[in-house]
């Protein structure tokens, strides 16, 4: 062999080494890429832009205390546009662009169009908010981590919370939804009542309905008002359920009802009705910065702080703290498994444990269900500006709420023992 | 009478007479101009926007509610000569595709610049104290703004009969409505009397805003839930029939009322089986315009 191509093969050589060490040492430096996908347009916009700066902040925070596995993380942000089938078209192009971790599913909807995808896809899909049974249920896999109560345990609890805060009443009715949710969350509510009132004499009579998106509930406030019931489940959400305060205020509502749990409308209903605020208005509480005990949880305050720092706005819907949960929840999980990889970060997920802004949380092994402290919140009216203000928070243990773990079978309410 | 009945009876008239308040201004505008303003609704909104920005959410009397619909009023009227010199009177010798086109444009614009300048929170406003409660007839509760409602609904119809019928403007309308040409020729100033018209049709949208908003949370979507029964009940009652406009809301608003207490578990199904059983029996509505076929 010559000299000339000794010398030829050992440059090659090299040049292929130092080629594949920096390709490695790029990989290595190379930030994190997660995809947010959230409803950043349509009707779920309202909710899901507040869930994507809770995420936003969250990688903010990872970023500034130096990265996850000592790279930094980068968001890829999606619009599902509250759509199952732009939600599955998200995921799609995110995996093809080489994306192995998510965070989506903000409402049930696109969560049942991306849960049954994530096996495929060989992601790991964070279902940031969406609290439909089938998630942990008939579509459940091993890609999927719910970072929210159930309708169940959700439902329950608020239940749970009515009838223990006001023992004095009797007899509870419900408003919802006619649909799959209306009428499971209205289900939830009344058995959670029964079961959990103290005296055990409570009746629950039966559910009205009402559209999910109806402008007149004069016909069914007429009904309340002419039942029994002194204690009200209202499952009608969003605009709907403000107008429904409206129209049912003025016909003396308030006074017949002596408390009403809401679905989880919070201070958008506070801040829209100010003054004409229910006194004893019950909802599903995800956050309450000035709130005990998220006043005094660190992870919360600094939420807070940084979220007045990007915003400018001293104060921020509930929502943001789902997002911020959601995204700290996977960046747990990489951390936990050392690694980016799909499998090592659904082991490790699978037995997690973090803090977030409401406390220690952690996922049921089976389903990958979160289990921690639900939060509910009773407002009422005020006479300084906003014209409403949070009384109370109370809180109910998820695990004492939660059906037994059945992955991969239907949710059925009638075979659990009351 | 039942209980029932007289629920779904009052019930029906103040549905009916919100829808009518609505489709009044939506009817006027097709008659004259034969433009069926796909933007109607977002005037309607911004007529409520612009009565919670001055009046808030708590109005302090009856009159000084009434006093800021009118403003709303007065305020869409003057969005409506904005929107006819610059839009509208542009479509008058086009194809009714393209006026459908730049009205549905105009929705979206409007739908728009509400949210850019009140945000997309929900709002509230209440109704004045003098009807901020409930009357009990007959077992039923009954809000007395409802009644209120209907009463600013029949005053609306009446005075609009009397104008288009009794007064010399309301004659002149009508001629030009029925043939501008010849209106034209006889010495009437038909671009005046389109202009106006159009004004009057945007007022009344604004004053409705106002007048409704105690009845439904305030957004940018607020609009649609009105302006598609004040669709129906045009097509109902005839193509710019006012007189048809307001029996079809007083039928529309009883059908949906009774749908929602004796037939809830099929709830707003009803209207729209009305709807088909009119496009079917009275394709022209009940008043059809002269040469409707």
């Amino acid at each position: 062999m010559k000299r000339r191509t000794v010398l030829k093969g050992f440059a090659a050589s090299a040049g292929v080494a130092l080629g594949m060490n920096a390709t490695y040492l790029r990989a290595q430096s190379a930030p994190i890429r997660i995809g947010a996908s959230y409803a950043l347009s349509g009707v779920g916009a309202p909710v899901g832009t507040q869930m994507l700066v809770g995420t936003q902040i969250a990688a903010q925070q990872i970023n500034r205390a130096g990265g996850l596995l000592g790279r930094e993380v980068e968001l890829v942000i999606r619009d599902d546009k509250y759509n199952s089938a732009e939600s599955v078209a998200v995921a799609r192009e995110l995996a093809g662009d080489g994306i192995n971790l998510m965070l989506g599913g903000s409402q049930t909807v696109t969560a049942l169009g991306l849960a049954p995808l994530a096996p495929e896809l060989n992601m790991v899909a964070i279902i940031v908010a969406a609290a439909g049974m089938p998630v942990t249920h008939e579509l459940f896999n091993r890609n999927i981590f719910r970072t929210t109560a159930n309708n169940y345990t959700q439902y329950g609890s608020l239940g749970r919370t009515l009838i223990e805060q006001n023992p004095e009443i009797k007899t509870w009715i419900s408003l919802a939804p006619d649909g799959d949710f209306g009428r499971d969350s209205a289900l939830f509510f009344g058995r959670a009542v029964e079961k959990y009132a103290p005296s055990g004499e409570v009746t629950v009579l039966d559910t009205i309905y009402a559209q999910a998106t109806a402008t007149d509930f004069r016909t069914q406030i007429n009904q309340l008002m002419s039942s029994d019931a002194d204690g009200l489940y209202l499952g009608i959400a969003a605009s709907a359920q403000i107008s429904f305060f409206q129209q049912a205020r003025s016909v003396g509502l308030y006074d017949k009802f002596k408390a009403i749990g809401e679905v989880g409308n919070g201070d958008i209903t506070g801040k829209a009705m100010g003054r004409n605020t229910h006194p004893n208005l019950w909802s599903v509480c995800h956050w309450l910065h000035n709130q005990e005990p998220f006043a005094s949880n660190p992870v919360s305050q600094q939420l807070y702080k940084d979220y007045v720092e990007m915003k400018g706005e001293d104060f921020p819907s509930g929502q943001v703290a789902a997002g911020h949960r959601a995204a700290l929840a996977l960046f747990a999980g990489i951390d936990k498994a050392q690694s980016t990889e799909t499998e090592d970060v659904i082991t490790a997920m699978e037995n997690l444990t973090f803090e977030s802004v409401g406390g220690t949380v952690r996922f049921r092994p089976e389903d990958h269900q979160m289990l921690g402290l639900n939060y509910y919140s009773q407002m009422g009216p005020s006479t300084e500006a906003p014209h409403f203000q949070f009384n109370q928070v109370t809180s109910v243990d998820a695990s004492e709420m939660i059906e037994p773990a059945n992955p991969g079978q239907p949710f059925k309410i009638e075979e659990l023992s009351q | 009478m039942s209980s029932q009945a007289i629920f779904v009876l009052f019930n029906g008239l103040a549905s009916g007479m919100a829808f009518f308040l609505v489709a009044a201004g939506l009817t006027w505008v097709f008659g004259i101009l034969k433009i069926l303003n796909l933007a109607h609704g977002a005037f309607f909104m911004l007529g409520a926007y612009i009565a919670f920005t001055v009046g808030g959410g708590w109005p302090a009397s009856i009159w000084s509610f009434l006093g800021v619909a009118l403003i709303a009023a007065a305020a869409i009227g003057v969005l409506g000569y904005l929107t006819d010199q610059l839009v509208l009177k542009r479509l008058r010798d086009v194809d009714y595709h393209y006026a459908l086109i730049a009205t549905f444009g105009l929705m979206l614009f409007c739908e728009g610049a509400a949210k850019f300048i009140w945000g997309t929170d929900y709002q509230a406003v209440m109704p004045p104290p003098e009807v901020d409660r409930a009357v009990v007839v007959g077992g039923s509760y009954i809000s007395v703004y409802t009644l209120f409602v209907i009463g600013i609904g029949v005053s609306v119809f009446a005075a609009l009969e009397i104008i288009m019928h009794r007064t010399w403007a309301g004659k002149i309308m009508r001629a030009v409505s029925n043939d501008p040409w010849m209106a034209g020729t006889l010495g009437i100033n038909v671009p005046m009397v389109l202009m106006v018209s159009v004004i009057a049709s945007f007022a009344l949208a604004g004053f409705a805003g106002g007048i409704l908003v105690p009845n439904q949370a305030l957004s940018p979507h607020v609009g649609a839930s009105f302006v598609l029964y004040a669709f129906m009940a045009v097509v109902i009652g005839g193509l710019g029939s006012i007189r048809g406009t307001f029996l079809a809301c007083i039928l529309l608003g009883l059908v949906e009322s009774a749908n929602a207490t004796f037939l809830s578990q099929y709830g707003g199904i009803a209207i729209y089986v009305v709807l088909a059983i009119f496009l079917v029996w009275k394709p022209t509505g009940l008043f059809p315009a002269q040469g409707a076929t």
